[in-house]
């Protein structure tokens, strides 16, 4: 087994040791937050438990890039990079990026958690989760200033790939909702639609330039 | 797009990092045009075949011809 094939295979077994960790994690506290729910009589639809479910997958992966920054001798062993001197080269982009993923994943958190599903207040859910989207902006425009070419380049094509997906998933479903062939979205849907297809279109433009292959 | 940078690289004994610290991009950059899942843009290109001193072409191999489209 060559070098690689060892870096590889210890990062593969660690990111399903933490995969593993954050799923138990996230079914416990689920479970916590539904109990709550029934207690203080919370409405928790299937809409807002997909909006959370989303927005914890933004703030886990913001989190995962922020302590491997932060310890770069960890994060080569948990982001796609070759060592840890690599992490400190793309440090300033990857920070603002994890940034950028914290504050949007807070930003729909937030919002889901408005009442009656949660105990925020609408007024105060809509402006915590306005701030933190115009911040995630900031961020990611930093980040943007900090990328390559390669870094640039995913980032349009992930913009043109999230234009097309929302186009066709929301655009359809409303299409469909209008002939009466199914349930409007809800609003919280539509907002839960964006942040998934985005994820989804910034998986896509990665994965077409090779860099969703373990290195 | 083939190219011939990992050869050149290669040939001068560096590693993807080193390419990648010499022209100012980040590894991931030289991976993907080595593996021809990126076409740098003409500034890159130029400043890669500036650092091997060869020629665009030399690095980048284009195998259309003049006539390649026509129709007929």
């Amino acid at each position: 087994m060559t070098d690689k094939d060892q870096r590889i295979s210890r990062k593969l077994v660690t990111i399903a040791a933490l995969s593993l960790g954050a799923g138990v994690i996230g079914y416990f506290g689920g479970y916590a937050f539904g109990e709550t729910s029934v207690e203080t009589g919370y409405e928790l639809s299937m809409s807002v438990i997909i909006a959370l479910a989303v927005a914890v997958m933004y703030l886990t992966t913001a989190g995962l890039v922020l302590v491997g920054t932060a310890v770069p001798k960890f994060g080569e062993n948990v982001l796609n990079v070759e060592d840890a001197e690599e992490i400190e080269e793309m440090r300033a982009m990857v920070l603002n990026s994890a940034f950028a993923l914290g504050s949007w994943g807070a930003a729909l958190l937030v919002i889901a958690l408005a009442e009656p599903a949660g105990p925020i207040s609408p007024l105060h859910s809509f402006l915590v989760s306005a701030a933190g989207i115009v911040l995630g902006c900031y961020f990611a425009a930093v980040s943007y200033r900090h990328s390559d070419e390669l870094m640039m380049a995913v980032n349009r094509e992930a913009a043109v790939w999230a234009y097309g997906l929302v186009f066709c998933v929301i655009g359809g479903w409303a299409m469909a909702a209008h002939a009466d062939l199914l349930a409007p979205p809800a609003p919280l849907d539509v907002m839960t639609g964006f942040y998934a297809l985005v994820l989804l279109a910034t998986c896509i433009a990665a994965g077409r330039r090779g860099m969703l292959k373990l290195r | 797009m083939e190219n011939r940078l990992k050869y050149h690289r290669e040939q001068h004994g560096w590693s993807q990092g080193e390419l990648a610290r010499r022209l100012g991009v980040s590894r991931q950059t030289i991976n993907a045009v080595e593996t021809d899942k990126y076409d740098p843009s003409l500034p890159l290109a130029l400043r890669m075949a500036k650092l091997f001193a060869v020629s665009v072409p030399d690095l980048f191999v284009d195998h259309w011809e003049p006539g390649d489209d026509d129709d007929d």
